[in-house]
């Protein structure tokens, strides 16, 4: 009630339907939303009036509820451990392990240096996306186009199944750490030979977990993992003793979004902070790295009297909301900035949050220096955005020669060029069909939607091409230096928004082929090859020296192909979906590529799960990460 | 101009033949599933797909689909805002079969109607008794290769333009 309790019913409601459930926002009956919505009420102390609750009932929620549950509806007490408890067969479970559950010292580690950051060891995955510049492109060169047909499992490992899993496996001397959200546990393997070194379990344990913590970062004898509490945990990398810890934020729902190094700092970004209140804002933090010691944050949603503030037109700022840093940035040593996207602004549609205006930072691609967070400059990719589609992934750093450029693509499905210096608008290019935006600027880059998406009122639904799963999403591309070419994983669905349950279909023009690849030359943005299926792609890309290209999807294929050409070179099927971030990296002269799997997480999975039920069967568990490699002597 | 109309002059010219006055437009059309969520999954199934060819002012429509989860009801040639929107009905279509059949069609279009068809503003939609608010839809788009599952496609490639590129 003390959040809830200024608004509105239909606030509540909204803000219920377009964040559950955690795997499907948007996805139940609205009647399952009312029905919700009026048990929240009845358990605040609302009286059951003579007409029932509906998702078009719009009166003050203190009109109604006065935060007093009644006695009917609460709760026994939850029975102590070990006493007869009410699980299966009378026994009530025991509580997971928790702390440093396997102790082992990985021998001969090297720190983390900034030259090692800004110029990564071929045989590593050094971080997020392997190198500064967002590319992940790995430089090693011995699995090729001719031999990679020969690859075969090396090892394996589960993680547990439950929540969101789309981490990264870092790498680093021989080291493989990885991280699972279900139990917030943190791990070291020995690369080469799958074995677990140590093991930390942080907690806490199977939380909303709503988020999925797809980074960790590496810095001296340092590795940093973001907890689903939204704390940040630097642990010893050699043992996995914590050696500090902050919390990022204070507000219950927040989570961090992605982590990254900048030199000695790091960088975080907030996502979820919804709270509806005027101090809770999403933001990017610098935090001095050896010691955890906050330094500055960019907040990412401008507040009355500051620059931009006027962009959201008379909201109140306690109706501010959104704008995400959910997906972590990269950066640039010779211009020391880092560049961040941000989410849509929330409420999602401009009837939801009651604005029209541009909402900065919201979907915008920010330069940050990141040793004080001053804004360099910015450019909002998607003024104004009112379809839940993001601006928000991975900015790619590409020179041209001189010109220095910072590229991506939203769910839009927009390829956006520009000069990273200045922020100027380049170029633009369209990778999937959309509908959404009726003009484009090809001088300043300003987007306009369609009449009938600005004309749209509460309630009414409007088409939208791509859907929020996003013409692309998080699942990072990659950029292959040699032949100038950024590989692009897409998605090919479409929805109507705003108008209850979401309900999806088929892109025109794709004759029903959700996923597809794409390559541009990235200096003309002209489209090279194009590879289409029936399944999404729910990895990102990665491409290689080696001229191999490896992408994984919904339909458990893990696939290598051709950079130049995108034709297929081999391919295996894992026990669910592929999900996560794929990285190639070398142990002992011999190189391997793994590849994470994952059931759940968000729009990109929720979308294909109902437009291929009854086509596509997978198994709800079988989290892991999935290691091959070349057999000992065949091409190596 | 399209590939086929290439063709037609080319040929034309060839065989010193008098070129035709308007080569012949051809679009292509998927027909697919109108959007639907988990409640009304089970019940959208079927595709189809269908062929328009535009000789001076007269299109003739000429297309099939299969895996309806009831009978097919009505088919009309329709008028949207663009590719993936709805819009309103333009003119009843011939339907024949059942939960797989035919939909055809002779239309002759004004000048607005054919600005829509090059605008790739015009669709089919078919309704069935299990959706009677409409069960297939698929937009007229112009004739374009069409790969299939599993091989690239070398660009560029077929993207129906939409957003109007300004100065």
């Amino acid at each position: 009630m003390d959040s809830w309790g200024p608004h509105t019913t239909q606030e509540l409601f909204t803000r219920i339907r377009t964040s559950m459930p955690p795997e499907n926002p948007d996805g139940l009956p609205a009647e399952t939303y009312a029905s919700i919505m009026a048990f929240l009420l009845k358990a605040n102390g609302a009286q059951a009036g003579s007409s029932a609750f509906t998702p078009a009932t719009n009166v003050p929620i203190t009109s109604i509820a006065n935060g007093q549950m009644p006695a009917g509806l609460i709760a026994a007490p939850a029975r102590a451990s070990g006493g007869g408890g009410r699980g299966r067969g009378g026994v009530t479970p025991s509580a997971p392990p928790s702390g440093l559950t396997v102790t082992g010292t990985v021998k001969d580690y090297s720190p983390v240096t900034e030259e090692m950051l800004a110029r990564p060891a071929d045989a590593d995955w050094l971080m997020h996306y392997r190198n500064y510049a967002g590319w992940s492109y790995s430089p090693l060169n011995q699995i090729t186009t001719k031999n990679v047909g020969n690859l075969q499992l090396k090892w394996a490992w589960p993680l547990e199944d439950g929540m969101r899993q789309q981490i990264t496996p870092i790498v680093h001397d021989g080291v493989m750490f990885l991280s699972t959200n279900m139990t917030n546990t943190v791990q070291a393997m020995d690369a080469r030979t799958g074995d677990l070194i140590w093991e930390h379990r942080l907690g806490p344990v199977g939380t909303a977990g709503q988020n999925a913590t797809r980074t960790m970062a590496l810095y001296g004898n340092l590795v940093f993992y973001p907890a689903t509490d939204a704390t940040l945990y630097a642990l010893d990398a050699r043992t996995g003793n914590v050696v500090w810890k902050t919390k990022v934020s204070e507000f219950p729902d927040d989570k961090i979004g992605g982590i990254m190094m900048a030199k000695d700092k790091l960088l975080v970004g907030l996502t979820r902070c919804n709270d509806l209140d005027a101090r809770n804002h999403c933001f990017i933090a610098g935090y001095e790295a050896n010691t955890g010691k906050l330094l500055w944050k960019f907040y990412t949603v401008a507040r009355s009297g500051m620059p931009g503030g006027d962009t959201w037109g008379d909201l109140p700022d306690d109706k501010r909301s959104g704008a995400d840093a959910w997906i972590a940035g990269t950066y640039d040593p010779l211009l020391n900035l880092a560049f961040w996207g941000t989410g849509q602004p929330k409420g999602s549609s401009r009837n939801d949050r009651g604005a029209n205006g541009d909402a900065l930072y919201s979907n915008t691609t920010l330069a940050l220096d990141p040793d004080t967070g001053t804004l360099k400059w910015h450019f909002q990719n998607a003024p104004g955005e009112t379809l839940d589609l993001d601006e928000v992934f991975e900015r790619v750093l590409i020179d041209h020669g001189p010109q220095k450029t910072v590229m991506t693509v939203g769910k839009a499905g927009l390829m956006w060029k520009l000069d990273r210096v200045t922020g100027k608008f380049l170029d633009v290019k369209e990778t999937v069909f959309q509908n959404v935006w009726a003009s484009i600027n090809m001088t300043t880059g300003r987007t306009t939607y369609r009449d009938d998406i600005l004309e749209k009122k509460p309630g009414q639904a409007v088409a939208s091409c791509p859907s929020p799963s996003g013409g692309h999403n998080w699942q990072a591309t990659s950029y292959d230096p040699f032949n100038d070419l950024l590989l692009i994983p897409l998605s090919q669905n479409c929805a109507m928004y705003g108008g209850g349950p979401q309900l999806f279909y088929e892109m025109p023009g794709t004759d029903g082929n959700l996923g597809r690849l794409s390559a541009y030359e990235t200096n003309t943005m002209r489209p090279v090859w194009s590879f289409q299926q029936r399944s999404p792609f729910l990895t990102s890309v990665i491409s290689t020296a080696g001229g191999v290209g490896f992408v994984g999807d919904f339909n458990r294929v893990f696939r290598a192909f051709e950079v130049k050409t995108g034709k297929t070179l081999w391919e295996t099927r894992l026990p669910t979906t592929a999900a996560g971030y794929p990285v190639t990296f070398s142990v002992g002269g011999e190189q391997f590529v793994a590849v994470p799997t994952g059931y759940n997480g968000g729009s990109p999975q929720g979308k294909p799960t109902t437009m291929l039920r009854g086509e596509v069967q997978r198994p709800t568990i079988g989290h892991g990460v999935y290691v091959f490699g070349l057999p000992k002597g065949s091409g190596q | 101009m399209n590939y086929r109309a290439v063709l037609i002059v080319g040929l034309s010219l060839c065989m010193g033949v008098a070129p035709v006055a308007a080569a012949a437009e051809i679009y292509q059309v998927y027909l697919s599933a109108m959007p639907f969520n988990d409640a009304t999954q089970s019940i959208m199934q079927g595709k189809g797909t269908a062929t328009a060819t535009l000789e001076g002012e007269t299109l003739t429509i000429s297309g099939s689909f299969a895996g309806l989860t009831g009978p097919a009801t009505k088919a009309r040639l329709s008028l949207s805002r663009g590719p993936g929107i709805h819009g309103t009905p333009l003119v009843d279509l011939t339907l024949t079969g059942d939960v797989a059949g035919k939909v055809t069609g002779r239309v002759k279009l004004d000048e607005s109607q054919l600005a829509a068809l090059r605008g790739r503003r015009l669709y089919i939609q078919i309704d069935s008794e299990k959706a009677p608010s409409g069960h297939l839809w698929g937009w007229l788009l112009e004739e374009h290769d069409i790969v299939g599952q599993d091989v690239p496609q070398t660009g560029p490639w077929f993207l129906p333009p939409f957003a109007v590129k300004t100065k």
